[in-house]
């Protein structure tokens, strides 16, 4: 039986093989095609993987990410209502750039051309004013039809409040253009704010015939040789859905590839019995780092694609433009920069000599000697530091330093960016970073891991097994998942609880039967209910707090206090008198899988360094003798000190000195600072 | 003490930044007042002592005014600043903006430095005369509601209840400002958490030593972007349309110095104060210069207190960008608006990166009542956004805030129909309401509420501060002028109020009943270039996108359609070339400076008016050797040769020549017959 979770980049394909049969984990680590449904079905033809013991097979990629970047989606038709063809135009009219004049707002994914207005229109509580003219409707589906539309939006005001129009129109729709997809605005999100949620249901319907024809792609590959092979994909959310339910509404599709890496984290760390971490993905030209408590990852619904708000429910994954590829620079007042510009992967840092002359973080790590010339960076490429010497010289002489000065202070700059991107999603959110383990993968993560944590008072890092392909990894211990929201908008006192429990109760009955419909079985499922509160009067939607089973009587003032108490936390007041209002209920509504990493332990406990290298940790001792040892030799229970690099396919993980490398049960690596480890 | 390396400096000049964002969010997400919530009309940053350290994107306009309102808290306070003082003011005299704008302070004591995290909100009222507090019919500031001087609301922690009593009892809907209050209060408090943290990791001497490097190294990449312009002097003016009050233009006059790695603004020659609210204090003066010169000079780069230094803006006393108490300054961002268009006129042909023409106004717009459905008290206040101006190489933005406006939203539909007595029956671009030009204006926007407020619990009225109504946006290098502003309203018997367009669209409390809908039609920015430069491709396109009219198609951009709306060529190039041909200039002649009232005059021969279509008295636009058009007002003088216009030396100067230079004449109301046809 085995499990296989391949995860789409844009450079590279990562494939994490589980073979529970022979209690084997392997990855791979495949260039990406052009056509990313083509490197799936190679790989699977390859011989590599034994198709008749294929059980599932789990995947995210980047092609709707992709398809929004390079407008390579549906042309799509919008019908919306009468005097608002031109809200997409708009948008919200902030100058995002404040003082720059050649800013410009993301293009709209309709052509202004392809927009029809209908008469309808639904008050702000949910009554019609106006009733739908359904022959507007057919009209508008004619006019988009002979514009030879692929998928039509339909975007009605006020439909979060009463959605009647809208799924009139949509059966309107489908009545006279079969062959057109169409998606409603409030079936992607039923949420107050027309720009956002018109948008999410855009960039939705842009991917209906994207997100088909490629998972179609890949199910005919598998209906042909494995019929019982489940086909699952990767959501923004952490959680996976069936092929069925990603061309329903492809948005979810978004962000897919770091939530994986996030949802592995959650489970690698729990496994390892943390329950609370901050993972850290850093890869060539950015750094993803989210945060995990209490085993759940962070949501956020405020997530942006080229430009364009999506509002669905995403894991909170901050993003910083600080990764290997980063280049340093001097501006004109004299100051050193690190990002957002990258090398990219051409013509990429210096020290990998495909062209690239400007200094990059990785050229300081090889100046350093953390990236020497005998370890093949995935087995692609060979380091050259001679080259990263000669691209840092210029800001070593700016500066009067040595070139080691020089490096030390660039990876200083991006180390203390990406520390400011832990305190986002940690402090900002009310967390102390020192309560959390900081989980290092991508790349390079395990290269900065230390330093980052040591800014943040992190006192322990862990390193997965295969931190290199860990996105891969995370897919396959993801459940499936649908989140679910109700506008309701009540203070907390005037709420009646068997509505709200007749609420909850219908979300999880879709839940359940979205589930059921994807194969899970009953038991396997479990809903999650939480309400979003904010005080009476107050404008955004500042808390969200989890819900106990059954919305009675007592829920109210539970949930009052609660919200009291995380207001406080968060933005260091709260107001216990004040009155406190119900925005919106949510259910998520998950299927569990089955869940288990096999761990290899045919490894080593006593370890030999595989050579000798000098490495520049700091400036007061230079160059310091330092072992290399190999990865692939730490068995559970070894442990080595630092000065140390450890290597494996894909990455290498820098021990500094007064660190000690602990190998738990799963093989995870614990880096800890040894006054601490005693 | 020595400078710091550059690496902590960049590591703490990152620490501030990231400081005064999460103040930014604190108050994006604890904000009672939507138009702090939702519109985002408010700002943040970080100071030590006098000197600004960092700021979160905000309203540019407010953050430029912020070291004036600083100043003004030690000046009055001194040393008897401590932890738990929290300091509220608004007084515009006392640091720019409007009564509205509202600040919240707390000192933070870090060794021996004193860190002030500072914020601005504009609560949607302070008192006053009319619900919003500000609007067209005040000439008093008086009348704009609450004055607060620099006052302690809490003295080391302990709150002054009699001052918040105060304060919450003389404005309307007292619950939302004491939850805006509170959410700056949490900002501040965030702030001084941050603050603490980053002294005990680095000691109060290298935030000192950080603070005044990262200064220093903004006023040295200042001083070098400077350095690289041409040494000159360079004028340019533009007009507020009216005061409110009566129909009478403001003239804004700049004069900009430049000189080594220097930059020095005057704006004598600039009206008289007015009785009506077009006054920006001083402070927000030097606000406008600044964003113009950020703009142009160096967008990219953190702003901080070290940018001003190089650069230096004056007025005389007692004109209206420098008022002396009382007069009103409701409508600052008016003023403060064209004080970036005139600036950047005035530098527009020397600076390197693309210059941008001319932006429109903030236009804010009242209605106050009691929800006829939830009794409760409302003021619904929003400033529906224009184009903005087109620059070298690109279209400008459509429905876009200002640049003095920065990161600020329009009001959502559906949260204002949620909120208010309110429906939105229209929210549309307006169509040919961007300046044509090779690059074109971006395009204004039409936006109608209708109102459901019977008034059965409170009278209610219409207020607006708007501009650009009568005098619009100018085009750079031939291209033409947006469209100017009209506020109307639409009465349930079919007819049309348009609010006076020769008071720049300022009314007070005008009344307005069930079922009428207040029709918003903003305008748009300046085009670029000349207009029969422009692809035909893309006229096509505009025209078949819905965004210009076939008449504009044709008439100004001299585009012939064949059948099928395919471009003929040839009869495009022989209409583009006559119309090229029939361009009016004439020939400058240097005469006496001649006014009516605030009006430059220029003296033409009547035969010459008459060629143009125009009557006399009327604005005319005239490109001479700069990109910038002068406007200046005709008269008819018998002395004048046909073919001349007789100019005095300024406006010579503005247009780069002398006399005998030829001079492209032009009404720059190309739109007249269009705004007929919109009924406004």
């Amino acid at each position: 039986m085995i499990i296989l979770g391949v995860d789409i980049g844009g450079t590279f394909t990562d494939i994490t093989v589980i073979d529970l049969a022979k209690g084997r984990i392997s990855n791979r680590k495949v260039l990406s095609t052009p056509d990313p449904s083509r490197a799936v079905v190679d790989y699977l033809s390859s011989g590599d993987v034994d198709r008749s013991a294929l059980h599932s097979f789990v995947h995210g990629s980047t092609v709707g990410t992709n398809a929004v970047i390079e407008k390579k989606g549906a042309r799509l038709g919008l019908i919306t209502t009468a005097g608002h063809g031109d809200r997409i135009d708009i948008q919200r009219t902030n100058l995002l750039r404040l003082y720059d004049l050649a800013y410009r707002k993301p293009a709209p994914l309709v052509a202004r051309g392809l927009r029809a207005e209908v008469r309808e229109r639904i008050r702000a509580d949910g009554s019609i004013l106006e009733p739908l003219h359904e022959e507007d409707v057919a009209a508008a589906v004619e006019q988009l039809l002979q514009a030879e539309v692929e998928a039509i939006a339909v975007c009605f005001l006020s439909s979060y409040a009463n959605p009647v129009h809208e799924e009139r129109a949509v059966e309107i729709v489908r009545r006279h253009a079969p062959a057109v997809k169409v998606i409603a605005s409030s079936q992607v999100l039923p949420e107050i704010h027309e720009y956002e949620r018109f948008s999410t249901a855009l960039v939705s319907a842009f991917l209906l015939p994207v997100i088909d024809r490629y998972v179609s792609n890949i199910e005919r590959e598998f209906s042909t040789h494995e019929a019982a092979t489940e086909l699952l994909l990767m959501q923004g959310n952490g959680g996976v859905m069936s092929a069925a339910e990603a061309k329903r509404n492809p948005v979810t599709t978004l962000s897919s590839g770091p939530a994986a890496g996030v949802i592995g984290g959650a489970w690698v760390a729990g496994q390892a019995g943390h329950r609370n971490v901050i993972t850290f993905d850093m890869g060539g030209t950015s750094t993803d780092v989210s945060l995990i408590l209490n085993g759940e990852p962070a949501l956020t619904t405020a997530f942006y694609i080229e430009g364009l708000p999506m509002r669905i429910p995403m894991v909170d994954v901050y993003s910083v433009g600080a990764g290997g590829g980063s280049l340093a620079w001097i501006d004109t007042g004299g100051g050193l920069h690190v990002g957002p510009e990258s090398a990219g992967s051409t013509p990429g840092p210096a020290c990998y000599g495909l062209g690239g002359t400007r200094a990059t973080v990785s050229d300081a790590q090889a100046v350093l000697g953390r990236l020497s010339a005998d370890r093949p960076l995935g087995g692609h490429l060979r380091i050259d530091a001679s080259r990263a010497r000669t691209a840092i010289e210029p800001i070593a002489h700016a500066f009067g330093m040595s070139v080691e000065q020089a490096a030390l202070g660039i990876l200083r700059i991006a180390d203390t960016n990406m520390a400011n991107a832990v305190r986002v999603v940690s402090v900002e959110k009310g967390f102390d970073p020192r309560d959390f383990v900081l989980m290092a993968f991508g790349g390079a993560g395990a290269m900065h891991a230390i330093p980052i944590a040591e800014e943040l008072g992190i006192t322990e890092i862990l390193v997965p097994y295969q931190p290199g392909t860990f996105c891969s990894l995370g897919l396959t211990v993801a459940d499936l998942r649908h989140d679910f929201m109700r506008s309701v908008v009540t203070e907390i006192g005037a709420a009646d609880p068997e509505v709200f429990e007749g609420l909850f109760q219908s979300m999880e009955r879709e839940g359940r039967e979205r589930l059921a419909a994807s194969g899970v079985e009953p038991a396997a499922i479990e809903t999650v209910r939480s309400c979003d509160l904010r005080y009476v009067g107050q404008a955004y939607v500042p808390v969200s707090i989890p819900v106990a089973k059954l919305f009675d009587a007592a829920a109210a003032p539970r949930l009052a206090a609660a919200f009291h108490q995380r207001h406080l936390e968060l933005y260091k007041h709260s107001a216990e008198g004040e009155p406190v209002e119900v925005v919106s209920l949510r259910v998520s509504a998950r299927g569990l899988r089955e869940k288990r990493i096999p761990v290899d332990t045919a490894a080593d406990t006593v370890l030999a360094p595989a050579s000798q290298t000098a490495v520049f940790f700091d400036a007061e001792n230079g160059f310091v003798d330092c072992p290399v040892y190999d990865r692939v030799a730490f068995g559970p229970g070894a442990t080595i000190d630092g000065p140390a690099l450890i290597t494996q396919m894909d990455t290498t993980i820098v021990v500094f000195p007064g660190y000690r490398v602990t190998v738990d049960a799963q093989r995870n690596l614990i880096l800890r600072k040894l006054a601490a480890a005693r | 003490m020595t400078a710091l390396d550059p690496i902590t400096l960049e590591v703490l000049r990152n620490a501030f930044i990231s400081i005064a964002r999460e103040m930014k969010t604190t108050i994006v997400k604890t904000a009672y007042s939507s138009t702090v919530q939702e519109a985002q009309d408010f700002s943040v940053a970080l100071f030590c002592g006098p000197e600004m350290v960092a700021q979160a994107e905000g309203v540019a306009a407010h953050l430029a005014a912020f070291p004036y309102r600083v100043g003004k808290v030690l000046e009055r306070f001194g040393d008897d600043l401590h932890e738990g003082d929290v300091v509220l003011f608004n007084d515009p005299y006392a640091g720019g903006s409007h009564t509205p704008d509202v600040t919240v302070l707390t000192p933070v004591r870090v060794g021996d430095l004193l860190f002030l995290p500072f914020t601005l909100a504009h609560w949607s009222d302070v008192g006053g005369m009319a619900p919003g507090s500000i609007t067209g019919a005040a000439n008093d500031i008086l009348q704009e509601g609450l004055l607060i001087p620099p006052i302690k609301l809490y003295d080391r922690g302990r709150l002054n209840a009699a001052v918040y009593e105060l304060v919450l009892n003389n404005v309307r809907l007292p619950e939302q400002r004491a939850g805006d209050i509170r959410a700056q209060i949490a900002a501040c408090n965030i702030a001084a958490d941050r603050l603490h943290r980053l002294c005990e990791r680095y000691g109060a001497s290298t935030l000192a030593q950080s603070v005044r490097d990262i200064l220093d190294t903004t006023e040295r990449r200042t001083r070098s972007l400077i350095r690289e312009l041409p040494d000159g002097i360079f004028e340019f003016e533009d007009y507020i349309d009216s005061d409110g009050q009566t129909p009478e233009p403001y003239l804004i006059h700049a004069r900009t110095e430049k000189s080594g790695d220097q930059i020095h603004i005057d704006f004598t020659g600039t009206s008289e104060q007015a009785r009506g609210p077009t006054n920006t204090p001083l402070a927000s003066l030097q606000s406008g210069a600044f964003i113009a010169l950020k703009c142009m000079l160096d967008p990219e780069w953190p702003t901080n207190s070290g940018f001003f230094r190089p650069i230096r803006v004056t007025s005389p006393i007692g004109t209206c960008v420098n008022p002396l108490p009382p007069a009103p300054t409701g409508s600052v961002w008016e003023v403060c608006s064209r004080i970036v268009d005139v600036v950047m006129g005035t530098l527009c042909d020397i600076v390197p990166r693309p210059a941008g023409s001319a932006n429109g106004s903030i236009s804010h717009t009242f209605i106050g009542g009691v929800h006829p459905q939830t009794r409760r008290g409302y003021v619904w206040y929003e400033y529906p956004d224009g184009g903005l101006g087109a620059t070298a190489g690109a279209d400008g933005c459509d429905a876009m805030i200002n640049m003095i406006g920065g990161d600020t939203k329009d009001f959502s539909i559906e949260r204002a129909e949620a909120e208010f007595p309110l429906l939105c029956r229209r929210y549309a671009l307006r169509t040919d309401s961007g300046g044509p030009g090779r690059y074109r204006g971006g395009m204004g926007l039409r936006r109608d509420m209708e109102v459901l407020d019977d008034g059965r619990f409170r009278p209610i009225g219409l207020s607006s501060i708007w501009d650009r109504s009568k005098i619009p946006t100018y085009g750079l290098t031939g291209g033409h002028a947006g469209y100017p502003q009209r506020l109307a309203v639409l009465r349930t018997n079919g007819e049309t109020d348009v609010v006076s367009v020769e008071l720049g669209s300022k009314v007070t409390l005008l009344p307005v009943g069930y079922g009428d809908v207040v029709s918003m039609r903003t305008g748009g920015g300046g085009g670029f270039g000349d207009p029969l430069d422009r692809e035909a491709e893309r006229v096509l396109a505009d025209y078949q996108a819905g965004l210009i009219s076939r008449r504009t198609l044709e008439r100004i951009y001299g585009v012939v359609l064949a059948t099928g709306d395919t471009i003929d060529e040839a009869a495009t190039r022989a209409v583009r070339g006559k119309l090229r041909g029939e361009r009016y200039h004439v020939l400058a002649h240097l005469r006496p400076e001649r006014r009516r009232g605030r009006r430059r005059l220029a003296s033409l021969h009547a035969r010459d008016l008459e060629r143009l279509g125009l009557a006399e008295g009327e604005l005319v636009e005239l490109f001479g050797r700069r990109a910038a058009p002068l406007r200046i007002w005709t008269e008819a003088d018998p002395d004048c040769t046909a073919g001349e216009i007789g100019l005095d030396v300024t406006a010579l100067a503005m247009l780069g020549g002398e006399t005998g230079m030829q001079v492209w004449m032009r009404d720059p109301l190309w739109m007249r017959a269009e705004l007929r046809e919109e009924g406004t």
